[in-house]
């Protein structure tokens, strides 16, 4: 089965063309660098973006593959959650082609597809835990096959790749700045500046499985204010230590807590040195752990069509009329995945 | 056939046409776009027993307007040009207003609410039309007075949302706006069977000169 893949959640515009879930025939991204100068993601230059971009990766891809949408058996779409305005330019672009090509459209989640990565260049079996590690998503999930997929802690403010970004951005950085953390973090010394950055949410009382980067990034901010002289390599080190031990931390509890011995790690700060030094080490102790290659990190369509295969999709009525949903995760709900953490858990695994 | 769409607006406007005029329109809500834009493109073809490959060209509005629904219209349009090579025609929403009251003996200003305190503007006088204008609310009459024009002598005729603009703008446009235009599918017939300047525009060169 051929699956055409879109994607367009954030900055992103991407295409794929994937076989049953697997073979990957064709994967292609556009990003958008215009987003530079302003320190992060503007939703309305993004979509705008992304109308131009999509038709030049249609082009690259027919010329790759000759596959034309006629010989497509499905066309699977990220739906959400991401930006409004950019999720419904590929949203809008995979029902007009479904409607053209009569071909059965399928809404895939954004977020579980980005742990259906690892499983394209990798046999995941189930259950595992999954942590989703990105610029606008921190979380953790507990999957017991691709259509059940709780997710079970998240942060309740900002994302870790947000928080990288706006520690480079603090000190002196362009956008986004999380690889320049990484690359400067491994010249600096962890221990130089331990005692002034705390680590985040390290109260596993209340917030067993839950984040929080909104502390640190004001911790760095009053540090860098108070000490102007002070060494780039060791606080990058010293945060990204903080912050990687931190969320590790966390994923062991849930991984003691289910006695599950998997573990897919995904998202764009999956790319991180430090953490895979980790996790290579949590690997070496017998844990499987499953991590994509660099380019299925970020966002990419091949996930979207390799998901495409495991869910059902939409009737031909009712995929003209579906809409995206840009939030997934609302604010009320992530409070409420704080409380009764352990008995929810508990139920889950009793359930399945 | 031909098949015209303008979402500029807060009410979207999708319809077929033949050489005779038009054949079948209908009005969407721009808040509920998304979900009805192909369901109406359905259902218009069904009702006239036409197939999408039977259509000879696209009329579409590029704006200056409402930017998701723009967006979501032009995604539409954009992947059924691309996948059927069919040639599209665009519009100036601000044109496609003014079509509705030109000729006129009487200079014509559209303009339309940009938000943020501004105006996308154009004036139609003595068989000249200036570029259009994104200028704000308080520049507006000092840039029509450069043009050689008194406001007393002019039409002005615009599209705002007069909910989402603040009171003493409010105040001043009842004042001076007489009365209030929209686009309809006659403006864009109009223009499609009248314009003897078609450019014809293949793939992503086509809509992506939308300039908001």
């Amino acid at each position: 089965m051929i699956i055409l893949g879109i994607e367009s959640s954030c900055d992103d515009s991407a295409l794929a063309l994937v076989i049953d879930g697997k073979t990957v025939l064709s994967n292609h991204i556009l990003s958008q660098s215009q987003h530079q100068p302003f320190g992060g993601i503007v939703p309305e230059l993004a979509s705008r973006e992304h109308l131009q971009h999509f038709y030049s990766l249609f082009d690259i891809m027919l010329k790759e593959t000759h596959i034309h949408p006629n010989n497509i058996d499905r066309i699977a779409v990220t739906y959400g959650p991401g930006l409004r305005g950019s999720l419904m330019i590929g949203f809008t672009i995979a029902k007009t082609m479904a409607y053209l090509y009569q071909k059965p459209l399928v809404k895939i989640n954004h977020l579980e597809a980005h742990f259906y990565s690892a499983n394209l260049e990798h046999q995941v079996d189930f259950p595992f835990i999954g942590l989703l590690i990105s610029g606008g998503h921190t979380l953790l999930a507990l999957a017991f096959s691709w259509k059940k997929i709780h997710i079970i802690g998240t942060t309740l403010d900002d994302a870790l790749g947000e928080a990288y970004d706006k520690v480079a951005s603090l000190m002196g950085f362009g956008y986004p700045g999380g690889s320049t953390i990484d690359q400067l973090a491994h010249s600096g010394n962890p221990n130089i500046y331990w005692n002034n950055i705390p680590q985040p949410m390290i109260n596993t009382k209340h917030h067993r499985y839950q984040f929080s980067y909104s502390g640190i990034k004001t911790a760095v901010r009053r540090f860098i204010q108070k000490n102007p002289h002070y060494s780039k390599p060791d606080l990058a080190a010293t945060f990204q230590t903080k912050v990687i031990d931190g969320i590790l931390k966390k994923t062991k509890l849930l991984l003691k807590d289910t006695q599950i011995p998997r573990l897919v790690v995904c998202g764009g700060v999956a790319c991180n040195q430090y953490l895979r030094t980790q996790l290579k080490i949590l690997q070496d102790q017998g844990l499987q752990v499953y991590i994509p290659s660099i380019p299925y990190c970020q966002d990419n369509a091949a996930m979207i069509a390799g998901l495409g295969f495991h869910q059902p999709p939409e009737s031909l009525e009712d995929s003209l009329t579906v809409d995206v949903q840009e939030t997934i995760l609302p604010f009320h709900y992530r409070n409420q995945l704080a409380q009764n953490e352990k008995q929810r858990l508990q139920t889950l695994l009793e359930q399945s | 056939m031909i098949l015209t769409l303008s979402s500029s607006f807060h009410v979207a406007c999708l319809g077929l046409l033949d050489n005779q005029g038009i054949l079948i329109e209908e009005r969407l809500c721009q808040g509920f776009l998304q979900q009805n834009l192909l369901n109406t493109l359905d259902s218009l073809l069904k009702l006239n027993q036409c197939f999408l490959t039977e259509l000879k060209y696209f009329v579409v509005d590029i704006g200056p307007g409402l930017f998701t629904s723009l967006r979501i219209g032009h995604a539409m349009i954009k992947t059924l040009q691309y996948w059927l090579n069919i040639p599209l025609i665009p519009m100036f929403s601000l044109d496609l207003i003014a079509k509705e009251f030109l000729p006129s003996q009487i200079p014509i200003i559209i303009a339309m609410d940009g938000k943020q305190s501004r105006f996308f503007m154009k004036v139609f006088y003595h068989e000249k039309e200036s570029p259009i204008q994104d200028i704000p609310y308080n520049k507006t009459i000092s840039f029509i007075e450069s043009l050689g024009l008194s406001i007393q002598d002019c039409l002005w005729i615009g599209d705002y949302n007069p909910l989402q603009i603040n009171i003493t703008v409010k105040k001043w446009l009842q004042k001076t706006f007489p009365r209030i235009g929209s686009v309809n599918i006659q403006n864009i017939q109009y223009q499609a069977l009248h314009f003897d300047q078609w450019q014809t525009f293949y793939g992503r060169k086509s809509i992506a000169e939308e300039k908001l």
